[in-house]
């Protein structure tokens, strides 16, 4: 024990209880003790308890260490541009922050190959945790640079800015992320991907996991995988007992991947069979007019029990007055990839074939036949019909290009956006064009039947990235004439304020 | 005819009705133990407040003293005064001060007016009183040993704490309030946290004590610590204030609050001509909001004027050119702790009640994790981190550095290290701005 710690332990008892020995202390201070009276022996103590207090701060030695400290794999450069710089600081000083403008700000800096300044590693990171900006993590990888990936490796919370290699982690992942890692990975590499594939199918026993790791093979298709689909649709016997309806399933989902490749047997198969359904009538004078003819009656390739082998159907259930051959027809068009018409009938265009299908008495096969289009991002029929585009068919939106959709919109939209066209809107890198801006912000700015505008200011500083940012000035004053309407004004703080600051964010962002 | 001393007395009185007061109490029959020694008048009041007054004064009516707590000096007093005046012959020559006087120590030989005014008078007569009163307390602790502690109510140390405060002591007043910071379940470190204190109340009022044998420049520091203060004003108005005009780099700034509702503003600054630190002291309330006119990281151009002290660090801002961040600034700092802690202690000996001592380290790395962090020198020496140090600064710590050796500022104190800012390249990046 050395003279403070002593002195500590008299402190605690009192010196009423403990006096001071000189035996207890160091010479040098023991020899310091002589020079106080005895009479006040709490001053004798507090006396030398200074002088022990001081002595102790002064001469205290740092200890040698023995950590080992794990050093960044490599130096980083912080040359960087100060506007840069001054975009991360402003953009930290924004209160509430704003997480479209920051996915903004880091996809492009993914897109310039820049990584974010060093200093503002760390206050991104803490920005990325939080529920609302949990949308940033993806991009982080690409932007933090080596120094940002080690940190990522430090802090338990910040993995999200350097990924561990799927790969490695293959065997212990759940089902659920196996199909993940397997789907981004076939975005990058599908000959890989595919092997991992094909080991996992083999080793599922399971037919409804098999049928999740078949629905990985989103189309379209490469050559490889339509080969490793049929020996699989030929391996599965559609009498299996277990599990009866997995497997009759599966066997669809093959088939449905199968017709949607054209390099397929089944697909062949198919258009060569179909040709017999049109039928050219030929006018003198004019060009002949094809038409289509599916009969009622069942043929031979149109039949119920084929078409539920072929098509993948459970045969044992009973299709008495159920499955009638223009069902099986539809079916077709919508599963086959519309390459197939194209063969099919070589001297028309699409929209020929379109009006074939539209000149039949039935329903089914226009619809097949468009949702089939969009399906294959092909060029989406006319938006403006209802029946082809509405919000039960929200895939097809998404296959209008953004002219498309800006028309689409403005003619649906009755001054009232839906939610889910607002979704819609929020197309990554997508710039509305001034008249839609224009037209956007006037639907969000309408006042309700409530006559309260709250509820869209949220939404509408959502969008921002969106606007063509030469519509605020046009807005400001078309909205905030001199006026102190109580609205307008709360307009002014709540929503063209901080729309203009993003705004001048956003071309701040785009001059770096 | 009225007196000249009559007039200097009746000048004493803040209001006609307290000179009507004293003009009350000048009589002898109001009045016991009337006596006088070596220029010294006393007398008791058995009458006024409670216990009743005793009073004294020396015959230059400089210097004087009361028992009441009535704002000095009091109406008892000036009555005195009045009746030495009038009735010198009712003041007996005694041969011995009566023993009440002699527990205030105050011994005849003190012929010389103890301070220069009679405000400075009123103040220091109040200080000693406190000084006194925390003295005894102080020492009471220590007669009970500092295991009763953690017993204690929080009225134990504030009541002490506003004592001090009416005794214009502050300072003093703040220390007893760091008592109640300790955290008591902190088994195996409060004990030394309160003896720390203990001694630094006891060094601080041991120095007041004998601020009389001391220069000028440490009484100066002495009266600070008591709690003195020093307005802005009168520090540029003095012509022997410490004056120093530099590039100022803002090292780090804190702000905390120090009670409810007072929040404290602390910047750290270092001259990167002179290689001075200086500390920046500001406060603001709710009402009465701070606006620091730099951030961390800054370089400020200007005159820092430096509050007197043996040991000049406090300073404020006389002249203030311009502030913009540090692009380029190179410091020159300790090469390894073994210096770094030479220096500390020559601070320390200047400044024994030191705290957080801004400190520039070469070649320091951090290292650790969770629970055990610090900085560690090329010799393979380390000092921990403060425990106060937040987690967010830690990280930030690690960003920049990547856990290499770089150049840091840190603030020091006794046995660990508070990291504010790393030099990359020339540029010194804080950890918070």
């Amino acid at each position: 024990m050395n003279s403070w710690q002593y002195l500590v332990h008299t402190a605690l008892l009192g010196t009423e209880k403990r006096t001071l020995e000189q035996a207890q202390l160091r010479p040098s201070v023991a020899a310091l003790l002589k020079k106080f009276s005895e009479s006040d022996p709490e001053s004798r103590f507090l006396n030398l308890a200074t002088l022990a207090y001081v002595y102790e701060r002064a001469g205290k030695l740092p200890l040698h260490s023995t950590a080992d400290p794990f050093i960044a794999d490599e130096d980083v450069s912080d040359d960087c541009a100060s506007s840069l710089e001054e975009i991360f600081q402003t953009l930290l000083d924004t209160k509430p922050p704003n997480p479209e403008i920051w996915a903004y700000l880091l996809q492009k800096l993914a897109k310039d190959q820049t990584v974010i300044p060093i200093q503002f590693l760390t206050p991104v990171f803490q920005l990325a945790t939080q529920n609302a900006f949990k949308s940033l993590q993806p991009l982080i990888p690409m932007v933090s640079g080596s120094r940002g990936k080690w940190l990522g490796q430090q802090h338990k919370a910040w993995t999200f800015a350097s990924p561990k290699d799927p790969l490695a982690s293959w065997e212990t992942e759940t089902n659920e992320n196996r199909r993940k890692i397997l789907m981004n990975l076939r975005a990058k590499d599908s000959k890989q991907a595919l092997v991992l594939l094909k080991q996992a199918f083999d080793s599922e026993r399971n037919a409804r996991e098999r049928k999740a790791l078949i629905g990985t093979l989103q189309i379209p298709l490469v050559p490889e995988e339509v080969r490793f689909l049929e020996i699989v649709f030929d391996q599965l016997d559609p009498n299996a007992a277990a599990e009866k309806s997995a497997s009759t399933s599966l066997r669809n989902i093959i088939m449905e991947r199968l017709l949607s490749s054209p390099e397929s047997a089944v697909f062949n198969h198919t258009v060569a069979n179909l040709g017999k359904y049109f039928q050219l009538k030929r006018i003198i004078g004019l060009k002949g007019k094809w038409s289509l003819h599916v009969p009622d009656a069942p043929d031979d390739f149109l039949q119920d029990g084929h078409m539920q082998k072929f098509m993948g159907f459970d045969p044992t259930l009973s299709n008495e007055g159920m499955l009638k051959t223009k069902f099986w027809f539809s079916e077709l068009v919508r599963n086959l990839h519309p390459m197939a018409w194209e063969q099919l009938l070589p001297e028309l265009n699409w929209r020929e074939i379109f009006q074939i299908f539209e000149e039949s008495t039935w329903y089914l096969p226009k619809l097949a036949y468009a949702l089939a289009r969009t399906r294959y991002r092909k060029a989406v029929l006319a938006y403006t019909q209802e029946y082809v585009v509405d919000a039960s068919n929200y895939f097809m939106l998404h296959a209008l290009s953004n002219l498309e959709l800006e028309k689409y919109v403005m003619h649906k939209s009755q001054g009232i956006l839906s939610e889910y066209l607002i979704e819609l809107l929020k197309r990554p890198d997508w710039v509305w064009s001034r008249p839609f801006s224009r037209f956007v912000l006037q639907c969000l700015l309408a006042p309700r039947s409530n006559g309260y505008h709250y509820s869209e200011i949220p939404r509408m500083l959502s969008l921002h990235p969106h606007f063509d940012p030469e519509v605020l000035p046009e807005l400001e004053s078309a909205f905030l004439s001199p006026s102190r309407d109580f609205q307008v004004q709360l307009l002014q703080q709540q929503v063209l304020a901080p729309m203009h600051r993003l705004i001048l964010l956003r071309t701040k962002i785009n001059a770096l | 005819m009225v007196s000249q001393n009559e007039v200097q007395i009746t000048r004493y009185a803040e209001s006609a009705s307290m000179l009507r007061q004293a003009r009350s109490y000048a009589q002898v029959r109001k009045w016991l133990n009337l006596g006088k020694k070596d220029g010294l008048y006393w007398g008791e009041l058995p009458f006024v407040e409670k216990m009743g007054v005793s009073c004294w004064f020396s015959n230059e009516f400089t210097t004087g003293f009361c028992t009441c707590r009535e704002k000095f000096p009091c109406s008892h007093l000036l009555g005195l005064m009045l009746l030495q005046l009038h009735q010198l012959e009712a003041f007996q020559s005694c041969t011995e001060y009566p023993s009440w006087l002699e527990r205030k120590e105050l011994p005849a030989e003190k012929k010389e007016p103890i301070v220069k005014n009679r405000r400075q008078e009123t103040r220091f007569l109040l200080e000693m009183d406190g000084k006194r009163a925390l003295e005894r307390w102080i020492k009471d602790l220590i007669r009970g040993g500092l295991l009763q502690l953690p017993e204690k109510s929080p009225a134990f140390f504030e009541d002490m704490a506003r004592r001090m405060v009416d005794a214009k002591c502050p300072g003093w007043a703040g220390m007893v309030r760091n008592f109640q910071k300790i955290n008591y379940f902190e088994s195996g470190v409060w004990q030394t946290s309160a003896l720390e204190i203990c001694v630094q109340i006891w060094l601080s009022i041991q120095a007041f004590e004998h601020t009389e044998k001391l220069p000028d420049s440490v009484k100066d520091q002495i009266y600070g610590l008591s709690g003195r203060i020093v307005r802005k004003q009168d520090l540029f108005d003095n012509p022997d204030t410490l004056r120093i005009s530099d590039n100022w780099l803002v090292l780090g700034m804190i702000q905390d609050e120090e009670e409810e509702g007072l929040f404290r503003y602390r910047s750290w600054l270092h001259g990167t001509k002179t290689g001075k630190n200086a500390l920046v002291l500001e406060y603001s309330t709710r009402f009465n909001p701070y606006v620091p006119a730099w951030k961390a990281g800054d370089v400020c151009s200007g005159m820092l004027a430096f509050y007197p002290s043996n040991w000049p660090y406090r300073a404020v801002f006389q002249s203030f050119q311009s502030c913009v961040p540090a692009l380029a600034v190179s410091a020159a700092g300790f090469s390894d702790w073994k210096t770094a802690q030479q220096d500390w202690a020559t601070q320390i000996a200047l400044h024994p009640w030191l705290h957080d001592w801004p400190q520039i380290m070469q070649d320091v790395c951090p290292f650790g994790h969770e629970t055990q962090r610090g900085l560690c020198d090329k010799d393979g020496y380390s000092w921990p981190l403060d425990a106060q140090f937040p987690e967010n600064d830690w990280w930030q710590l690690m960003a920049l550095t990547g856990s290499k050796a770089h150049t840091i500022s840190l603030l020091r104190n006794n046995e660990s290290v508070y990291p504010l800012g790393v030099w990359i390249r020339e540029r010194y990046l804080p950890l918070k701005r």
